[in-house]
């Protein structure tokens, strides 16, 4: 599903920060873009742009469509973007929100939409989430059974002897239980599908 | 491995009770076997017909000592131990993957294994269900299963299975524990089981079907199913069914 962005040839492989010039920061961010294919990296020392303003968006989203995807992710160590025609809606989001912020002010004020900020406050939230990964490779249930209900749901309280799913390995049930207290805000895997070692499971907001 | 086994005339679920067991602090080799169970478990909440004295109900805790991603190698192990005890009555099993104990591809033993976390770590309860008699499956499942009375002719001595069964759990547990122990565990299972290659199989999972040829397992016991456009798939769990014996051409 990862669409490998292919948008356009590096000329200028510095990533700046955002111009204020629209057309400017569209060029390098899509430098930016056919720069970077490395997944999240743990990397947290790069203060460059990591927002996107609503025209920025639009393009992005434009120039995907053209290419006939359905689905279109791109991620560095600063910004993660997303784009589904399932959901319709651009989701985005910072991978290293401490320095977003301040770049993203400091860059592009004139750019800035009323869209942002809150995306930026979900990106945050998003990364602080503690997340339940799977210990072993196998299939993931929500529930004890088809016919009952899902262990938890998105909202759901737990404690960290909470049972959350069951990752099933050759027909033995392993049980895995929250680790922590706080509330299921993400549930990253569907029923009934596999998972791998270490896959994130469910997004815990302590 | 030394067993202690508790015994209950009546109980809900072996399987519920070892994991009990197990949480307040049970030793490797704590054996639960009741006459009857009256929630007997099966894969994802399916039910395990468990009338009195018509067959085994055995559950037991481990602490195994195994690497992790090579524990769900452990309801394999039981599968081999379970066809050695099948074999014992003269019979000719066959294992179905991953570990149901089949006589002329009708099922006669089931393993279901759940992990436990414990206050000493992680414990696993394997639940081990063997058909003695055939007044222990209704009807409408009569000709997809048997049992050991079923294909013998003869009654069962309880007590002689059970210490038959836990010497074999014993002999391929301390197998997998030691140095190779899940490369012998592979090959022993594929030794015993048809469907380990060559084999047209169904198997459906929570969302899907599929059909192909299997063609080995995953370091972890997992199935490999070959699809006729030549892409292999791997099965971690879902149900398999054959669809027709391939001729190996000996």
């Amino acid at each position: 599903m990862l669409a490998k962005p292919r948008l356009n040839s590096s000329k200028e492989q510095k990533g700046g920060r955002m111009s204020e010039n629209t057309e400017s920061a569209k060029v390098k961010k899509q430098e930016e873009i056919s720069k970077s294919k490395t997944r999240r990296s743990g990397k947290r020392d790069q203060p460059t742009e990591a927002s996107l303003n609503m025209a920025e968006l639009r393009e992005l989203a434009e120039l995907v469509n053209e290419h006939g995807f359905t689905d279109f992710e791109f991620e560095n160590e600063n910004i993660r973007v997303r784009l589904s025609k399932m959901t319709a809606a651009p989701v985005m989001q910072a991978v290293n929100p401490i320095s977003a912020a301040p770049a993203f002010a400091a860059a592009a004020p004139a750019a800035q939409t009323s869209a942002a900020p809150a995306a930026s406050d979900e990106a945050t939230q998003e990364d602080d989430l503690y997340k339940i990964t799977s210990p072993i490779v196998g299939t993931f249930y929500r529930s004890p059974s088809p016919d009952k209900e899902p262990y938890v749901q998105e909202g759901s309280k737990v404690t960290p002897e909470t049972t959350v799913c069951i990752v099933e390995a050759m027909k033995l049930m392993n049980e895995i239980q929250a680790e922590t207290t706080g509330e299921v805000v993400k549930i990253y895997v569907e029923n009934g599908q596999p998972v791998e070692y270490g896959q994130p499971l469910f997004g815990i907001r302590k | 491995m030394h067993f202690t086994i508790l015994r209950f005339n009546q109980i809900d679920s072996t399987n519920t009770e070892a994991v009990n067991q197990a949480k307040r602090g049970a030793e490797e080799g704590l054996c639960i076997v009741a006459r009857q169970q009256n929630a007997g478990r099966g894969r994802h909440g399916r039910i395990w017909v468990s009338e009195k004295d018509a067959g085994l109900y055995f559950s037991v805790v481990l602490r195994p000592q195994i690497e992790m991603r090579f524990l769900s190698l452990i309801t394999l192990m039981t599968a081999v131990a379970v066809y050695e005890t099948v074999k014992t009555f003269n019979l000719n099993p066959d294992i179905k993957w991953a570990n149901d104990v089949h006589i002329d591809g009708k099922k006669i033993s089931g393993i279901l294994a759940e992990t436990v976390e414990t206050h000493e770590g992680l414990a696993i309860v394997v639940g081990i269900g063997i058909n003695l008699k055939p007044s222990n499956f209704p009807p409408e499942i009569a000709d997809t299963a048997t049992s050991i009375e079923s294909e013998t002719g003869k009654p069962v001595d309880i007590e002689f299975l059970l210490g038959i069964l836990t010497a074999n759990f014993s002999r391929f547990y301390e197998i997998l524990s030691q140095e190779n122990g899940a490369e012998n565990i592979r090959r022993m299972w594929a030794e015993r089981s048809s469907y380990f290659e060559g084999k047209e199989v169904r198997v459906t999972f929570e969302n899907e079907t599929i059909t192909g040829m299997t063609c080995g397992i995953e370091e972890n016991g997992a199935l490999r199913v070959k699809l006729k456009t030549g892409e292999v798939r791997v099965a971690h769990a879902g149900d398999v069914e054959q669809l027709r014996q391939i001729q190996s051409g000996l």
